[in-house]
C-alpha cells in the first residue's frame, strides 16, 4: 500500500468555498488546532471563487422587518433564525473587510446595488472587485495568517465514527480520503469536523442544455459522506436550479445583472421577464416561487416550443459595462472570448434540469450552531439546509452558518477528551476509496461509459417537468445502475479516481432526492409535475427529512416552527400549467 | 475540445496553473519544466489559470482552440 499520510488536529474542515474559510478562522480565532482540506486548491476551487461578485449583506438602517418579510415571502423558512443570520451578514461583510476582501467603495463606504434574486426594495448586494475569485484569495490569506492548516488536492471520501459503524448511532471523529494527483491514503483524526463541500449537483455535465455550470466537480461529495455515516438530511424537495448560460459552464451571473435590471426577451426581442429591482414574480405569490424560478418557467416555456430565452443588457448605461466587467468576470470574459459584446448582443440561456442541482442548499439539517443530528459533526454552506434561513443567496448564507459551525465546533472540542480511531474501519474505508484503481478487468465500467449513461436519462427520464411514472421508472433505472455497476466503476489513474467517487456520490443521493420531491404531490418552486400542476397549500407546510438505517434510507416528515406564518389551506394551479 | 492554450515559449514553469487550476487539468511536464493541458476534458472555462498567470501564457477559449495537426474548414 501507498504512504500513509494521516493528521491529528481539534477540527477537522472539509471544503474550500466561504462556508469552509469562515469556519476554519472562526475556530482558530478560539485558539484550536484546524486542518482545511481541499480536493482542489483552497482559494481557487469550489462555488464561492466561481461566484456572482455579490454579497447580500444587511446594513444598520435597513429595515430588518422589510428584509425578514422578504426572507419568508419564500416557501420554507426558518424565522427566528433568519433574523440571526441576517443581521450577522454584517458582521461577516466587515470582518472579510478588515480581513483585506476588496469591495467596490465609494468615498471609503462598501457600495450596494439592487439584489437579482429578492425584491427589496432598497439596495442589499456589496460587490466584490474582481469577484469572487478576489474575495477567496482574500480569506485563503486570512485563513494562512491565522495559522489554519491547509491540505490540497486530497479528496475525503467518508466520516471516520466512535464506534466504527456506518451509519452510526455515536459520533463522527475524522475521516479518510486520498491525494488526487498520486491516490496515496488520508487519514485524519478530529474532535469535531466541519462538512462544507458544496452542493448536490451532475458531476462533470455537459455545456448547456439545462445542466448547472461551474464548478464542474461539484458533486455531492460531503451529502453523501454524512448520508453514509448516518446524519440526517433534508431540503432536496424545491429543486434549486436556475437558468443558466446556454452554451457555457459559467456562472447565470443573475446577482449582479439581475440587480441592475437586466432583461431576458424572445428570439424577435419581445420582453419575457424584467429583472428589475422590485419586480414581483408574475404569479404573484411568492411562496410559490421566487423570481429566480419565475424566471426559469419563463425560459423553460421557450425552450419547450424550441426556442431559446436571451439575456438582453443592452440598454445597461457604459457605466453598468464596466461595473459588472468588475464584478463577474469570469461571466464576462466568456460571453466576450465567445464573441459576445454585452451592450450590442443577447446571449442565449436555458432553463436547469429538474433533480440534478442542489443551487438552494440541500444537505445535512443543521440548528442555528450549524450542528448535524450526529455529535462532532458540523456542516455549513451548500452541502447543508443551512438552517432554513433562506437568505435570497448562497455567499451569505454560507459564510453566516460556516461562523456558526466554526465558533461552535471549537467550543465542543475543548470539551471533548482524545478519540481512538477504529483501526478496522480506517482500513475498510481506505481500501473502499482506492478500489475503483484496482477493478477486475472483466468486471470493470468505465467513468465515460456510466456518466453518458446517466447524462442522457437525465435529459430524457428527468427532464425539466417531473412526472411520478417517469420518476419511478428514473428510480428504477438508478436501482439497477446501483445493484449492478457502480461498485464495479473503474479508474484509469487517481485522476479519474475523483471523478469515480463524485458520479457515485451523485448516484448516492439521487435516490432520496427523488424520494422526497416523489412525495410532494404539489408543484412548487422549481419543482413543477405535471401530474400534480396545482400548489396544494394544505401539504406544503413541512420540512422533508430523511437518514439512512441499515440498509435502507427512512425518509419522514416534520412541522415547520410554530414561528412561521400559516397559508390559508386552499389548492391552487400552478402558474406554469396556467 | 481544446479549450487551454499555453504558450510554451513564454511559459516559465512557474506553477501558478497548475496549483489554481480547480478541475486539475493542467500539470508540469518533468521534461521541458512547462505547464502542460493533461486532461483537457475536464476544463470547465473558468479563466483562472488566465488571470493567474504572471507572464501571460495562458488563452482560454469557450469556443475551444483547433486542435493541432487537424485541418479546419
Amino acid at each position: 500500500m501507498a504512504t500513509r499520510n494521516e493528521i491529528r488536529c481539534d477540527l477537522l474542515v472539509i471544503g474550500g468555498g466561504i462556508a469552509a474559510a469562515f469556519a476554519a478562522i472562526k475556530a482558530r480565532e478560539r485558539g484550536v488546532k484546524v486542518v482545511l482540506v481541499d480536493k482542489a486548491f483552497f482559494g481557487r476551487s469550489g462555488c464561492s471563487a466561481l461566484a456572482s461578485g455579490v454579497y447580500r449583506a444587511y446594513m444598520p438602517g435597513d429595515d430588518l422587518e422589510a428584509w425578514l418579510e422578504e426572507a419568508c415571502s419564500t416557501p420554507l423558512v426558518n424565522r427566528t433564525l433568519a433574523e440571526r443570520a441576517i443581521l450577522k451578514t454584517n458582521d461577516c461583510l466587515m470582518e472579510m473587510d478588515r480581513w483585506g476582501v476588496k469591495w467596490i467603495k465609494e468615498g471609503g463606504w462598501i457600495m450596494r446595488e439592487f439584489g437579482g434574486g429578492g425584491g427589496l426594495p432598497f439596495k442589499t448586494n456589496a460587490m466584490m472587485a474582481e469577484g469572487g475569485l478576489q474575495m477567496m484569495m482574500a480569506l485563503r490569506g486570512q485563513a494562512i495568517r491565522m495559522g489554519v492548516q491547509i491540505v490540497n488536492r486530497v479528496m475525503m471520501t467518508d466520516l471516520l465514527t466512535n464506534d466504527g459503524a456506518h451509519p452510526t448511532e455515536g459520533s463522527v471523529v475524522g475521516a479518510v480520503g486520498f491525494e488526487a494527483r498520486t491516490a496515496e491514503p488520508w487519514v485524519f483524526e478530529s474532535k469535531a469536523t466541519v462538512v462544507a463541500t458544496g452542493p448536490y449537483r451532475f458531476p462533470y455535465p455537459p455545456s448547456g442544455g439545462g445542466f448547472a455550470g461551474m464548478p464542474i466537480n461539484a458533486s455531492a461529495d460531503g451529502i453523501a459522506m454524512m448520508l453514509r455515516a448516518g446524519a440526517i438530511l433534508g431540503k432536496f424537495e424545491m429543486g434549486g436550479g436556475s437558468p443558466h448560460p446556454h452554451e457555457f459552464q459559467c456562472a447565470p451571473g443573475l446577482e449582479m445583472l439581475g440587480g441592475l435590471g437586466c432583461k431576458f426577451v424572445d428570439a424577435e426581442g419581445k420582453n419575457l421577464f424584467s429583472m428589475s429591482p422590485n419586480s414581483k414574480p408574475a404569479s404573484g405569490n411568492t411562496l410559490t416561487q421566487n423570481r429566480r424560478s419565475a424566471l426559469g418557467h419563463n425560459i423553460l416555456r421557450e425552450t419547450r416550443a424550441a426556442r431559446h430565452a436571451y439575456l438582453d443588457c443592452t440598454h445597461f448605461t457604459p457605466e453598468q459595462h464596466r461595473l459588472v466587467k468588475q464584478v463577474v468576470p469570469i461571466v464576462i470574459h466568456t460571453f466576450e472570448r465567445a464573441g459576445y459584446d454585452l451592450s450590442k448582443d443577447r446571449v442565449p440561456y436555458s432553463s436547469a434540469l429538474a433533480l440534478v442541482h442542489g443551487g438552494s442548499g440541500c444537505g445535512a439539517r443543521i440548528n442555528g450552531k450549524g450542528e448535524t443530528s450526529l455529535a462532532g459533526l458540523y456542516a455549513a454552506g451548500i452541502c447543508s439546509d443551512g438552517g432554513y434561513i433562506r437568505m435570497g443567496q448562497a455567499l451569505p448564507e454560507a459564510s453566516v452558518v460556516g461562523a456558526w459551525a466554526g465558533e461552535s465546533a471549537a467550543e465542543f472540542t475543548k470539551e471533548c477528551a482524545e478519540n481512538v480511531l477504529d483501526q478496522r474501519q480506517v482500513e475498510s474505508l481506505v481500501a473502499k476509496a482506492l478500489a475503483p484503481l484496482n477493478q477486475d478487468a472483466g468486471q470493470k465500467v468505465s467513468f465515460g461509459v456510466l456518466h453518458s449513461k446517466l447524462e442522457n436519462f437525465i435529459v430524457k427520464d428527468i427532464d425539466h417537468i417531473l412526472n411520478g411514472g417517469r420518476l419511478d421508472h428514473a428510480l428504477e433505472t438508478v436501482g439497477e445502475i446501483k445493484a449492478r455497476e457502480v461498485d464495479r466503476l473503474a479508474a484509469a489513474d487517481p485522476h479519474e479516481l475523483a471523478k469515480v467517487h463524485a458520479l457515485k456520490n451523485f448516484i448516492e443521493c439521487f435516490e432520496p432526492a427523488a424520494r422526497v420531491v416523489l412525495r410532494r404531490t404539489e408543484s412548487r418552486g422549481n419543482v413543477l409535475r405535471d401530474d400534480y400542476p396545482f400548489i396544494d397549500n394544505s401539504q406544503w407546510a413541512k420540512f422533508t427529512v430523511f437518514r439512512k438505517e441499515a440498509e435502507s434510507v427512512r425518509i419522514w416528515e416534520e412541522p415547520l416552527p410554530e414561528d412561521r406564518p400559516r397559508v390559508e389551506k386552499a389548492k391552487i394551479p400552478h402558474p406554469f400549467f396556467r | 475540445m481544446n479549450y487551454v492554450k499555453i504558450d510554451q515559449i513564454v511559459c516559465t514553469g512557474c506553477g501558478a496553473c497548475v496549483d489554481s487550476c480547480p478541475t486539475d487539468v493542467i500539470r508540469m511536464e518533468p521534461r521541458s519544466r512547462k505547464a502542460n493541458v493533461v486532461y483537457a476534458e475536464d476544463c470547465q472555462v473558468c479563466f483562472l489559470c488566465e488571470f493567474d498567470c504572471p507572464v501571460d501564457a495562458i488563452l482560454v477559449s469557450p469556443r475551444g482552440w483547433p486542435e493541432p495537426g487537424i485541418p479546419q474548414e
